[in-house]
């Protein structure tokens, strides 16, 4: 094999592999395609083998735990453009949506997990790394992602398509879905589906993201004036790139189940100190619903303690429990760096914190950091909790 | 002598997963294999949601199964509201999961299991020596990938298909497009069978419950019974006898029946429902020397490879049977809810999957429980790790783990449905 085809790596964090499989079902070209790379790394159908430098690296997936940031870390170190492959490395997907839900929805499925496996905030790729480019689409589209790599062989700079699903859906000549009352986001969302859901008379649920001018707002507004609810508007614009248009809370802590080495036998057993636990955890969730700005009075373990030691703000609820917290933060103080390194990353996603400069052969023609922000201004009044 | 064994991101499978073992002697002393993909929390999500909205969402679940998820979805939320789709609607929804069923298998009989037997890395790899296996690989992903796209849509994550009806239905003549294509590829699907019937599989036995649905009439499909050779119950009653237990290492959960593993999938639904399979396909098995019941799991590739035949002839079935007709598929604005509970079970390419919603007056989803097929069969796999394990001691580590890892692909798991797969690190002391 000739050493001067580009180094390829395919790699998935948390994800559901769809993207990787939309490349695969190129089923006419997958065998001319990989002749014109070296595919190094693609753990789905290959050996996985550990690769010094990568040209190209095609990231699937988003980062929701320890393990994804360590592996996504590693491989910019080593990556020369790193492309954002599919709706959760570019916007963070549905996975991301948990960032705008109450965590009192699923902390009943929340239980201890190894060091390494911890649940992080799940984000998108570009609140950790700097992304060279990104291919969105939850699926991308399978040809999308032929072309951008036929770009790259050619020398040519890959283009985001800068109009929104209307057109297309306006050039297939299908009928308006908003006229037929459905939720379709296609006004405000980055073509280049071939408005594939319109035209299957499903609404556009804006997994491409919004384009840049989008006008968030007006939308908002106009589905309202259809009859659409304001909490349900709310809910679809956040479900597949919330994460672009605004800044979710901070995560809440959450109480972790203890892990118990299970043994079958003591199965039984086990789902009935479940059923308590949960019965704990929804009178908790109650108090603090109560409470309201009142965090959890039983301080929670890992979760809070880090956001306890980020902050280092008195709280007012945690009166009697402080003796506990102090003993606890003491206990803590070897996890008080990793802590601060994820502190520090959430107050300034923008700047990839510990980064080697990543080498650009390529410039990213997009500055995802810069339009969050400019989203999230725009989006504030209407989006208030 | 005392070692570990840890595989890390186990590759060729869908997802991640890790296998820790450490061995003392000849006793397996610890055997911990897990999903270690991030925790993504879809049920959870889906509360509050209203209840139209579940497909849409829970597709988003696994890449390769999407229209399981889908279709499940779909049901679960007919279920509860009490909407019964037409019979056309449930042959289009039958004929995408042939569809995907013909994908899946074939993704993971060539690109996943078969460059272990012939000793290659990756499909890719094998493309020179083994063109004509490679082409036909793909030419049957190409055909599910069509089917699939006829009638949802798209290839992944389906958009025509909603509770009630279909969005957009195909026309009679790309039905029949499919027919005749579906007919073309049925000596592709044979050779397929016949490629792996030949192959020499690890002899290793061992019984286990093995459950999937029944219906009676056909091989089943979107309905039925929860089905063992022991055991029989209605899928309402599944609570009862299906167990959910964490374990830290895997942050998929584990599910049990009774406090016992069971598998689930291709081998589990051919040896309760061999008599329903098509013509041809039982003709592939009678051919070779094998005989169901299988206790064999490395033999689930061969099941997989008479399912293929056995799809493709149901698939031609269908699309004999369909003659489009117009219908409208229900507006959610026209919905009417109410306080109820919607269990949905069919039968996915790895086995069994289940819906679970409860949805309230306001049709919003109040609570949700999904169980995929890999957390159904993780115990299974783990315990068959366990009984295997003594008879490879003797051969290089590389060698165990090449043989593990086949054991465990074998499965075709997806750890991205349960939550992500392998590599190896040895300790030894």
């Amino acid at each position: 094999m000739a050493k001067d085809k580009p180094v390829v790596g395919f790699y998935d964090l948390t994800g559901c592999n769809g993207c990787l499989l939309s490349f695969v079902f190129n089923e006419d070209e997958i065998l001319e395609m990989a002749r014109h790379f070296q595919i190094k790394s693609f753990r789905l159908i290959k050996e996985l083998k550990e690769e010094k430098q990568f040209d190209i690296v095609f990231m699937e997936g988003l980062v929701a735990s320890n393990m994804d940031l360590e592996m996504l870390k590693a491989i910019r170190a080593k990556t020369k453009t790193l492309v954002a492959l599919g709706a959760c490395a570019c916007t963070g997907c549905i996975p991301a949506y948990r960032n705008f839900i109450d965590a009192s929805k699923y902390v009943a499925m929340v239980y201890e997990k190894t060091k390494e496996m911890k649940d992080t905030q799940p984000l998108p790729i570009n609140k950790h790394v700097a992304v060279d480019y990104y291919i969105p689409g939850c699926p991308p589209d399978k040809k999308q992602i032929l072309d951008f790599m036929k770009d790259l062989l050619l020398g040519k700079k890959p283009a985001d398509y800068d109009r929104p699903v209307c057109f297309e859906c306006r050039l297939n000549e299908n009928r308006c879905l908003l006229d037929d009352g459905k939720m379709c986001l296609g006004p405000i969302t980055r073509g280049g589906c071939d408005a594939v859901c319109t035209n299957g008379k499903l609404e556009c649920w804006g997994c491409r993201g919004p384009m840049p001018d989008a006008n968030l707002p007006l939308i908002s507004k106009l589905l309202e004036q259809k009859g659409f609810p304001k909490e349900h508007i709310k809910q679809r614009l956040r479900t597949f790139a919330g994460m672009m248009m605004e800044t979710p809370p901070e995560p809440k802590p959450i109480k972790i189940k203890p892990a118990k080495p299970a043994k079958k036998v003591k199965l039984v057993k086990k789902k009935l100190a479940k059923k308590k636990l949960a019965k704990k955890v929804a009178k908790t969730a109650k108090k603090t619903k109560k409470a309201k700005a009142k965090p959890a009075k039983k301080t929670l373990k890992k979760v809070l303690k880090k956001k306890a030691l980020k902050k280092a703000k008195p709280k007012p609820a945690a009166k009697k429990t402080a003796k506990k917290a102090v003993k606890k933060i003491k206990k803590a103080k070897k996890k008080e760096k990793t802590a601060k390194k994820t502190a520090a990353k959430r107050v300034q996603p923008s700047k990839p914190a510990n980064e080697p400069a990543p080498q650009k052969t390529f410039k990213a023609e997009s500055e995802p950091q810069k339009k969050d922000k400019s989203f999230f201004n725009m989006i504030k009044g209407r989006f208030k909790r | 002598m005392s070692r570990t064994i840890k595989l890390d991101h186990i590759t060729k499978i869908e997802g991640h997963a890790n296998l820790n073992l450490s061995i003392e002697g000849n006793q397996i002393k610890k055997c911990e294999l897990g999903s270690v993909e991030g925790s993504r929390y879809f049920e959870g999500m889906l509360k509050g949601r209203k209840c139209y909205e579940a497909p849409e969402i829970t597709s988003r679940i696994c890449g390769i199964c999407s229209c399981a998820h889908t279709i499940c979805s779909i049901q679960a939320v007919e279920e509860a509201l009490g909407i019964k789709p037409t019979q056309q609607t449930m042959l289009l929804r039958e004929l995408a999961m042939v569809g995907e069923r013909i994908r899946s298998h074939a993704t993971h009989l060539y690109f996943l299991a078969l460059p272990d037997y012939l000793g290659f890395e990756s499909a890719l790899d094998m493309s020179t020596k083994y063109k004509k296996e490679v082409e036909r690989a793909l030419r049957l992903t190409k055909l599910g990938n069509e089917i699939v796209t006829a009638i949802g849509g798209r290839e992944m994550h389906p958009v025509s298909m909603q509770p009630g009806g279909m969005l957009k239905l195909p026309t009679q003549e790309a039905v029949d497009e499919l027919r005749r294509k579906l007919q073309e590829a049925q000596n592709d699907a044979i050779a397929t069978a016949k490629l792996f019937a030949s192959i020499k599989y690890p002899k290793f036995e061992r019984e286990t419950e093995y459950f999937s649905l029944y219906d009676g009439v056909n091989y089943p499909m979107l309905s039925g019974e929860l089905v063992s050779k022991a055991n029989r119950f209605k899928k309402d009653e599944y609570s009862k006898y299906l167990e959910e237990y964490h374990e830290p290492y895997s942050t998929a959960n584990f599910v049990v029946k009774k406090e016992k593993a069971y598998m689930v999938g291709a081998l589990a639904r051919l040896n309760n429902n061999y008599r329903f399979l098509s013509k041809n396909a039982k003709k592939i098995v009678t051919d070779s020397k094998v005989r169901f019941p299988i206790t064999n799991p490395f033999m689930d590739n061969f099941a997989q490879g008479v399912e293929l035949v056995h799809y493709i002839s149901r698939g031609i079935e269908i699309c004999r049977k369909l003659a489009i007709t117009e219908e409208k598929a229900i507006h959610p604005g026209e919905m009417k809810f109410k306080k109820a509970r919607g269990i949905a079970i069919i039968e996915v390419p790895r086995g069994i999957l289940i819906h679970d919603y409860e949805i309230n007056e306001k049709g919003d989803i109040v609570s949700a429980n999904i169980i995929t097929p890999t957390c159904q069969n993780l115990l299974n796999m783990q315990q068959d790790i366990r009984a295997y394990l003594p008879s490879l001691l003797k051969m290089s580590e590389q060698k165990i783990i090449l043989e593990i890892e086949k054991l465990i692909r074998s499965y075709d798991p997806c750890f991205s449905c349960s939550s992500h797969f392998l590599k190896v690190k040895w300790n030894r002391k």
